[in-house]
């Protein structure tokens, strides 16, 4: 039996070289019947953990290596380091050639290889170098590490290939290194050499027909089995045994990194562990100043005891300390995932959620089995994520801490859009295939689209494109740096993993990404940044000082039932989780009446449980419709609190526990095999496992099978229960603030913007609805943030919302910002404050004290911002008009100037229309507070009997309704079988639409490209909520036109959008639709597009 | 005989179609040892090879066999380029042999 080992083969972490997976390299090396498989990427380590995992899997031996390639004129050397010690000269190797280097490179030389290369395995490759320069290199390396050095030689299957290895064989026999099989692989298997060429193209820009000779001759750069090898080097059966000495001696596993945990965070205490039981114990007196409850003692104790067991007190302490510096310099934070299973995280004051309240399961967070430090990801408001990211630097240094990768891999649109261009297809055709895509998917159905944008989808090249693109999908383009994951190791970091310069400036970050740290057992933090904290944090400052009213999250009155009336009329636009439209539309449903009823809220609008089929059940037995039932009463124990349905992901995995038999980290494994991202054959094990386990204790096979669908929906959505609490929490936080303060919850949460589902236009509108006034941004008012007003009264509290009247408090009046305005710069608007002193009170005294530059003042007069000093809109931009004629200059000396502008503002200039005035608004600002674009246009509307939104409440069932609006928000979710929600907003409210995939094809354009969006479709009312299931969509964007100028010649057609596919040969038509593509574009510009989520 | 740039090693003189050859030769890449062409044998004395050329994937649907071309000289000293069709086992179980053109 010949034995081999595949000693160098490029994954596809060598970006754009190699054409498989680690993953994939590793099985076909076990199949093939390889000894071991080193996996070698030019410059990196990015894929060892990938290979080194798989291998585990499927119980094969890999090696660690890397390839150098080098600046200078050294041929590529492949390294195998020998043990921990001179892995750690490999990384910091690395990390020496990409801190030299720009983002994504490496740049190394011959020096550094033999600074580094003790305790190396070094093979040298003839590939590219001729054999002087080989001979010349072996020299010095065999010289520099005698009998830790080969000459590694591949079969080329060119003519003189027998002739070439005899020669390498001399020049090795020369040098006194012996020469090494190697099949220098860049795939797994033959098949893969198309793919090969499609990205040999993309990395060098070019066509597959200009490339030529510069592609392989032949689909040989494969893995081969040993007996394919032994033939090949049939002349020289001594290379193929070296493989086999250069694996035993390569013995560096990355198990070895295992633990290597900071130690510095005893603090006073002996060891980590006692420090951690002082701080915890600490912490527990203090969350319960009237005494510990025993429920809680007893699970600290049970935690600490298992923290010892595991030893990961170090990884505790250091969360802990950086939690405890946050709330050192009042920055808010909380926990969030299964760290809030920990009743010491708790105490730690790492997460918030009061484990008296919720059932506790510590081994979903640490598992003796699983044998993986738990993970802990702590949210921080994300505006001041920043510095506790600096005082992680500060703390561990820049040798100990480092920032996670994140691998940026191809999805459908980026690699239809290389492939097709590596493939010659001209750029219209991909990028009409890449319109196609929806969003950010990985999968795509495109051939339909192909055909639909009249692609010839069986024409040879799109098919091939097609084809190879959807390989291409899933490959890593580049490393980029995490948001936020941290990773802290008690030596250097730079010998544990290589580190790499980013794109920022003095920003570094590791090749690693947070897969592969946690398959390592790495110690890692994940400092988020979160939204909400954010804003609440904002808005609980603003109650500060416009209220005197001193509340933390902490101390925030729990379960107020006028909080809970508010959110089971849905009114929840702009708080905490339950703002999307999915979870509006189950609030009225769900009905929400206590703390654990908003963690079921949190946990239940999600793909899981929606696609385990489990929201229906619960919703029955939770409004009496339904008796509850279990099955068995160690079910009951299970699924008690959620009636019998099981909602969290704990309980998913107990089921498989207790119902079949499965022990607590197979249940994990089970968890685990379902999220992965390319479904492998092991679900099917695990299926019969449940089903028959289940079976085999007496339950149904039918209910079995249910019960596994919902746990294949569970891996990959399904919260934790703890998960589900710690976003509860904030959950009830910010409807209690949005309840009782909207003007406090519309400012802060404007400030934090970017962030939730909707857009200032929408917190605006519906603060207004609370009756909060709102003011425009004016240069005499506004600060850079949103800000408070003592003024005008309440305004009218919409009916909708009238119940609540009393519990509204809010006596302020909000006051948009300046960064409201598109383009303006936050030290101009600061420089606005500062100089404003009494105020302005003309354009020019405006000029002359803040010294703004002429566009700046064109900004401002564009966001109507003049108001104050009695300008409209288009009198300020005449004035600053005229300013920037008579030149910009500040001094005094143009006094005589400034009177002739005085002059020059007398021209009476006519006043814009109402809807000039929204749409100027909306372009400057996104949002009008004169009018809402649609109420403009509601006469033409009318006339095509199109309903306002707020009737679709007394419509009945089942009717036909035409509705329109803004297209706010487009949200197509992976498991929603294709269909698609939008929301359309009308003067008066939204409407919800339902658009199913046949509908959605057949009208693709208008939804994709539309801001303004008609529909015409069937009123459904289920449990208090409407929808509107779409058949036809009008993509009205071109009547918004009609705001600012009214054509006239443009009011036949506009309507039929699907036109723009087929247009006729027709030429008078033709320039109608052309002129239609104008205002298109130009209405694009003004009006925002929708938000996409998915 | 052999210069370093094999790969423009191309014959001066090629035939308008490859024309089928017996050949014995040792599977599954070994060279030629004899082959027969329009009747008449050669016997071949020195060889050098393969090169492998695979199919142009993306000019056609569907996969051609590759081939493993040898340059061939037999006992008058006269070479041949010639080239067998199809890996074997990968490919075929009956790899077919062309002969494609002279050399000088």
């Amino acid at each position: 039996m010949t034995r081999y080992v595949e000693l160098c083969a490029a994954s596809n972490f060598s970006f754009l070289r190699g054409a498989s997976h680690p993953d994939e390299l590793v099985f076909q090396a076990s199949a093939l019947g390889l000894d071991a498989l080193a996996v070698t990427d030019i410059n990196t380590l990015a894929g060892v953990v990938r290979a080194h995992s798989a291998a585990k899997k499927s119980g094969f031996r890999f090696i660690v290596g890397v390839r150098i390639r080098f600046a200078d004129e050294t041929p590529d050397i492949l390294f195998y380091p020998t043990d921990r010690a001179a892995y750690g000269r490999i990384c910091k190797m690395l990390t020496r050639g990409k801190r030299r280097a720009r983002k994504g490179e490496c740049e190394l030389f011959r020096n550094d290889a033999l600074e580094f290369g003790e305790g190396q395995l070094c093979a040298i490759l003839h590939e590219g170098a001729g054999n002087f320069k080989i001979g010349e290199a072996l020299g010095d390396f065999a010289g520099a590490f005698p009998g830790n050095v080969w000459l590694a030689a591949a079969r080329r299957f060119r003519d003189d290939d027998r002739r070439q290895l005899n020669m390498l064989a001399q020049i090795a026999a020369r040098a006194g290194a012996p020469m090494l099989a190697v099949a220098d692989a860049l795939y797994h298997v033959p098949e893969r050499r198309s793919l090969q060429d499609v990205l040999h193209c993309i990395r060098n820009r070019c066509s597959i027909d200009d490339a030529g000779r510069a592609l392989m001759a032949n689909a040989e750069r494969h893995l081969k089995a040993p007996q394919e090898m032994a033939r090949l080097f049939s002349d020289h059966p001594q290379a193929i045994f070296e493989t086999i000495a250069v694996a035993e001696r390569s013995l560096f596993s990355l198990d070895e990194l295992r633990y290597e945990y900071p130690d510095e965070v005893s603090g006073p205490s002996a060891t980590p562990q006692e420090e951690l039981e002082r701080l915890t114990w600490i912490g527990a007196e203090e969350r319960y100043p009237e005494g510990v409850p025993e429920k809680v003692r007893k699970a600290i104790f049970h935690e600490l005891s298992l923290i010892k067991d595991l030893s990961y007190a170090p990884y505790f302490l250091t969360v802990g300390d950086i939690v405890s510096f946050a709330r050192s310099r009042d920055i808010y934070c909380q926990g969030r995932g299964s760290a809030a299973n920990s009743a010491v995280c708790y105490c730690l004051g790492v997460t918030s959620v009061d484990p008296t309240k919720v059932d506790l399961l510590f081994e979903r967070f640490v598992s003796a089995e699983r044998d993986e430090p738990p993970d802990i990801d702590v949210d921080f408001e994300h505006e001041r994520r920043e510095e506790v990211i600096q005082h992680i630097y500060e703390k561990y240094g820049r040798e100990r801490a480092g920032i996670a990768a994140t691998i940026i891999t191809y999805r459908a649109r980026s690699a239809i859009r290389e492939v097709g261009k590596a493939l010659g297809l001209s750029e219209d055709v991909t990028s009409g295939l890449a319109r196609g895509v929806w969003g950010h998917s990985s999968s795509f159905p495109i051939v339909e689209h192909a055909k639909e944008s009249g692609l010839d989808a069986d024409g040879l090249r799109i098919k091939t494109a097609l084809a190879l693109a959807n390989d291409l999908i899933g490959f890593p383009r580049h490393l980029s740096q995490h948001t936020g994951g941290f990773v802290v190791t008690r030596g250097a970091l730079d010998e544990v993993m290589p580190i790499g310069n980013a794109a920022m400036s003095d920003r570094t970050f590791v090749e690693w990404d947070k897969d592969d740290l946690d398959a390592l057992g790495i110690i890692k933090v994940d400092v988020l940044g979160l939204g909400m904290l954010t804003c609440i944090a904002k808005a609980l400052r603003l109650l500060r000082e416009h209220y005197a009213c001193n509340h933390s999250i902490a101390s925030i009155p729990p379960d107020e039932l006028s909080v809970y009336d508010m959110i089971c009329r849905a009114d929840t636009l702009g708080v905490f989780q339950i703002e999307s439209r999915a979870q509006m539309s189950m609030l009225p449903r769900l009905k929400p009446r206590n703390f654990y009823d908003l963690v079921i809220e949190v946990a239940i609008v999600r793909p899981g449980p929606i696609q385990g089929d489990m929201v229906h059940p619960y919703l029955r037995r939770r409004a009496h419709q339904e008796k509850v039932v279990y099955p068995s009463q160690e079910l009951e124990d299970v699924l008690g609190k959620t009636l019998g349905v099981p909602l969290f992901q704990e309980q998913a995995m107990k089921i498989a526990i207790v119902a079949a038999g499965f022990t607590p980290s197979e249940a994990d494994d089970l968890r685990r095999a379902m999220a992965t991202f390319r479904r492998t054959g092991a679900i099917h094990q695990y299926r019969d496992k449940m089903v028959y386990g289940m079976i085999a204790r007496g339950y149904q096979k039918e209910f079995a099978e249910r019960c596994f669908r919902q746990i294949e929906g569970f891996g990959e959505y399904g919260f934790p229960e703890s998960h589900a609490a710690s976003f509860a929490l904030l959950v009830y936080i910010s409807c209690w603030l949005k309840c009782h303060y909207p003007d406090v919850f519309c400012a802060a949460l404007i400030n934090s913007q970017p962030m939730g589902f909707y857009a200032p236009a929408q917190i605006v509108r519906d603060a207004c609805e609370h009756g909060v006034p709102v003011l425009p941004v004016d240069v005499n008012y506004s600060g850079w943030d949103t800000t408070l007003e003592k003024g005008p009264a309440r305004g009218v509290i919409h009916d909708r919302h009238a119940q609540m009247e009393q519990n509204i408090y809010s006596t302020h009046a909000v006051r948009l910002g300046f960064r409201q305005i598109k383009g303006l710069s936050k030290e101009d608007a600061r420089r606005i404050e500062d100089t404003r002193g009494e105020g302005f009170n003309s354009v020019r005294d405006f000029q002359l004290r803040t010294g703004l530059d002429f566009r700046a003042l064109q900004r401002l007069a564009n966001a109507d911002a003049f108001g104050s000093i009695g300008l409209s809109r288009r009198a300020a931009l005449w004035a600053v008009e005229g300013l920037g004629k008579s030149g910009r200059g500040e001094s005094a000396d143009l006094f005589a100037a400034q009177e002739d502008i005085r002059k020059e503002q007398e021209v009476a200039l006519p006043m814009m229309s109402l809807g000039e005035e929204v749409a100027y608004d909306y372009k400057t600002l996104k949002l009008s507070l004169k009018s809402h674009p649609i109420a403009l246009l509601r006469r033409r509307l009318d006339r095509e009997k199109y309903i306002i939104n707020e009737n679709l409440r007394v419509i009945k069932n089942n009717a036909y309704v035409r509705v329109c609006g803004l297209l706010l928000v487009r949200q197509r979710p992976g498991t929603a079988n294709g269909v698609t929600f939008a929301t359309l907003e009308d003067e008066t409210s939204i409407a919800n639409i339902i658009i199913w995939p046949k509908v959605f094809e057949q009208f693709r354009r208008a939804l994709l490209d539309a801001r303004c969006l008609g529909v015409e479709g069937k009123l459904q009312r289920e449990g208090g909520v409407i929808h509107v299931i779409a058949v036809r969509l009008v993509n009205l964007t071109p009547l918004l036109a009609l705001l600012s100028d009214y054509h006239e010649e443009m009011d036949d057609g506009i309507y039929r959008a699907d036109e723009f596919k087929h247009p006729v040969a027709d030429d008078l038509r033709m320039a109608k639709l052309q002129r239609q593509e104008n205002v298109k574009t130009r209405m694009k510009e003004i009006l925002p597009a929708g938000r996409n989520f998915h | 005989m052999i210069s370093a740039d094999v790969r423009l090693r191309r014959p001066v003189k090629i035939l308008p179609k490859p024309e089928i050859i017996e050949v014995m030769a040792q599977v599954p890449d070994g060279p030629p040892i004899r082959f027969r062409w329009r009747r008449v044998s050669y016997r071949i004395t020195r060889a050098s090879g393969p090169e492998r050329i695979a199919d142009e994937w993306r000019r056609q649907e569907g996969v051609r066999p590759t081939r493993d071309y040898y340059r061939v000289e037999d006992e008058n000293g006269r070479r041949y380029w010639v080239y067998r069709e199809g890996l074997y086992e990968r490919e075929t179980q009956d790899p077919k042999w062309f002969l494609h053109g002279f050399f000088a």
